[in-house]
């Protein structure tokens, strides 16, 4: 009788645990994969201190979430989407963006930069591409230095950031001289106008980085 | 003799009475001990995967939708094979609106981002395979669920796309409002199948071991040809709540086939636009389809396990069964909980 029960309970062990395993496999946590794609170029702005005063941001959007985000706004029927029927578009968008601290994270000096409300928030159409752009103050100004950081990401990865091609990516508007920039950028550069398949595998490559906080790192060294 | 008679029928009644009301109690029970195993379970698991977790995704841009799919590193390496294909998805869109490629390629990258996009966890498996698992089911079931889902998925893509956008030439915002309003009544599909899953799990199992009831309601010359007969109803039943799984499992459409459509709107190829969602749908129901006989096979593997004939193995295969109906209604309420956050936070 013994053995008998035994026998059955290792058996229910066993039946419990098909079925636990084949439930608890749709119950992990879950993380997003990207909706929406944006290139990113940045300028920082610089007073005559030599502080950096303000982010502005210029970030262009996929295509495809572009033609879902604009969808109805063409209020004119023009076929185009001016700057005024974007402009409810683009508040909704710089408002909704302050939980996220504007995807931002600047460090200067090792510290934490915190930013003011955002300003000259605009949004354009440019080629089937949404642009939004807006300027992130400082709360306090801050000398670079030695070590100014950049990196513009969102570490929920619903939202898929990758530096502009080229130097233009990050510029410096009144920066003292010998101010240097480096970017560091993901392994793969971020899809433009290239064929299909090597498309596809750059964008595999990009999303492989994911959880890596350093994909699109900006260093900014001022003398 | 006739009062005696009386006393002994009042007698039996409330004995029957009791007999029921001591069901219902336990039936409660069991229904409360096996939502409270189920949430304590899944409450573990998280807590045990938190640790590794980034934070939920949110929905940083108006009209911008929030997903899912699986977490850790396997889940980054679907992520990316989504991602990838869907790049290409909305990308082969473009290239076949601006005839430089052809149907086929822009049908096989939906099919594959399809199924990929369902590799990860989400409810319609959750409730597919739950039921699965709660009822005895074949894997010709699984896979017709899983197929019926997927293609209501489909069809309420483009049935929102095409009313919102083409009739009432709505924004992103109104898309938005839609879908959460779907997708309340999809959660809440969820819990109340579940719910009514747990109850009727909980019946079978405080049930069991009762003598079966004699059939009194009828008596010699009544007829039952107008009564449908307990196959007829097993059968409706089971209709309805194949029916509920699948609206559960279907009824909210997917971000990526929303944009999809609203891009190829844009492009002047609509046409495309829902091939491409019914390609997608195809490589979704493969892959809940895959998911759903792994579950019917995790059942039948079970029900080997505790074969035997002897009642508690009877016993335990009900209380299996009704946890996996408790998983339905734990899941429907944990969704309908995270969705009042999003409407709160």
């Amino acid at each position: 009788m013994r053995g008998n029960s035994f026998r059955f309970g290792r058996r229910m062990a066993g039946a419990a645990l098909a079925v636990a395993v084949a439930l608890a496999l749709q119950a992990l946590p879950a993380l997003a994969h990207p909706h929406v794609w944006v290139t990113a170029s940045a300028a920082l702005v610089f007073d005559q201190q030599g502080r950096v005063t303000a982010i502005r941001h210029r970030w262009l959007f996929d295509k495809a979430f572009s033609a879902y985000a604009v969808q109805g706004l063409d209020k004119n029927g023009d076929g185009k989407f001016s700057r005024e029927e974007l402009a409810g578009l683009a508040k909704e968008n710089i408002d909704g963006l302050t939980e996220f601290g504007w995807f931002t994270n600047l460090k200067i000096n090792g510290a934490k930069t915190t930013f003011s409300p955002p300003r000259d928030g605009a949004m354009d159409m440019v080629d089937g591409q949404i642009a939004l752009g807006f300027l992130l103050p400082l709360e306090k100004p801050a000398a670079p230095g030695k070590a100014l950081m950049l990196d513009i990401s969102d570490p929920t990865y619903f939202v898929a950031f990758s530096l502009a091609d080229g130097d233009g990516a990050i510029t410096l508007e009144h920066a003292p001289a010998g101010c240097v920039t480096s970017i560091t950028r993901p392994r793969a550069p971020p899809p433009q106008t290239r064929n299909l398949t090597e498309d596809f595998f750059n964008a595999l490559n990009q999303a492989s980085d994911y959880g890596s906080q350093f994909a699109n790192k900006v260093v900014v060294a001022c003398p | 003799m006739t009062e005696v008679r009386t006393g002994l029928a009042t007698v039996s009644g409330q004995l029957a009475q009791t007999r029921s009301g001591g069901r219902l109690v336990r039936r409660l029970l069991f229904m409360a001990v096996a939502v409270a195993i189920v949430s304590g379970g899944l409450a573990l698991l998280a807590l045990a995967f938190s640790q590794a977790a980034p934070p939920p995704p949110r929905n940083p841009f108006a009209g911008g939708m929030a997903e899912t799919a699986a977490g850790g590193s396997i889940g980054a390496v679907i992520i990316a094979m989504q991602s990838a294909f869907y790049r290409a998805l909305t990308q082969g869109l473009q290239a076949f609106s601006s005839g430089g490629a052809g149907l086929w390629g822009l049908l096989g990258v939906s099919f594959a981002y399809g199924v990929f996009h369902a590799a990860g966890p989400g409810h319609g498996k959750a409730v597919i395979s739950g039921y699965l698992v709660a009822n005895e089911r074949t894997l010709a079931r699984g896979a017709a669920l899983s197929f019926a889902a997927a293609m209501l998925q489909a069809v309420v893509a483009v049935a929102l796309a095409l009313v919102l956008s083409l009739v009432f030439n709505a924004t992103a915002a109104l898309v938005k409002l839609s879908v959460t309003v779907v997708e309340l009544v999809s959660f809440a599909l969820v819990a109340l199948l579940g719910l009514a899953l747990t109850w009727r799990k909980a019946g079978a199992l405080a049930t069991l071991g009762d003598p079966q009831p004699a059939d009194v309601s009828c008596g010699p010359g009544c007829d039952h040809a107008h009564m449908p007969g307990p196959e007829a109803v097993d059968r409706a039943r089971d209709l309805r709540a194949m029916a509920g799984v699948v609206l559960a499992a279907g009824v909210r459409p997917c971000s990526g086939a929303l944009i999809v459509l609203a891009f190829a709107l844009s492009q002047q190829a609509l046409a495309a636009g829902v091939a491409a969602t019914f390609a997608m749908a195809v490589g979704t129901a493969l892959t809940t389809g895959a998911i759903a006989a792994l579950a019917v096979f995790a059942k039948r593997l079970a029900l080997r396990l505790a074969s035997g004939g002897s009642m508690s193995g009877a016993r335990a295969m009900a209380a299996l069964e009704l946890l996996a109906a408790a998983f339905v209604l734990v899941t429907g309420l944990a969704l309908l909980a995270g969705l009042q956050a999003a409407a709160g936070g």
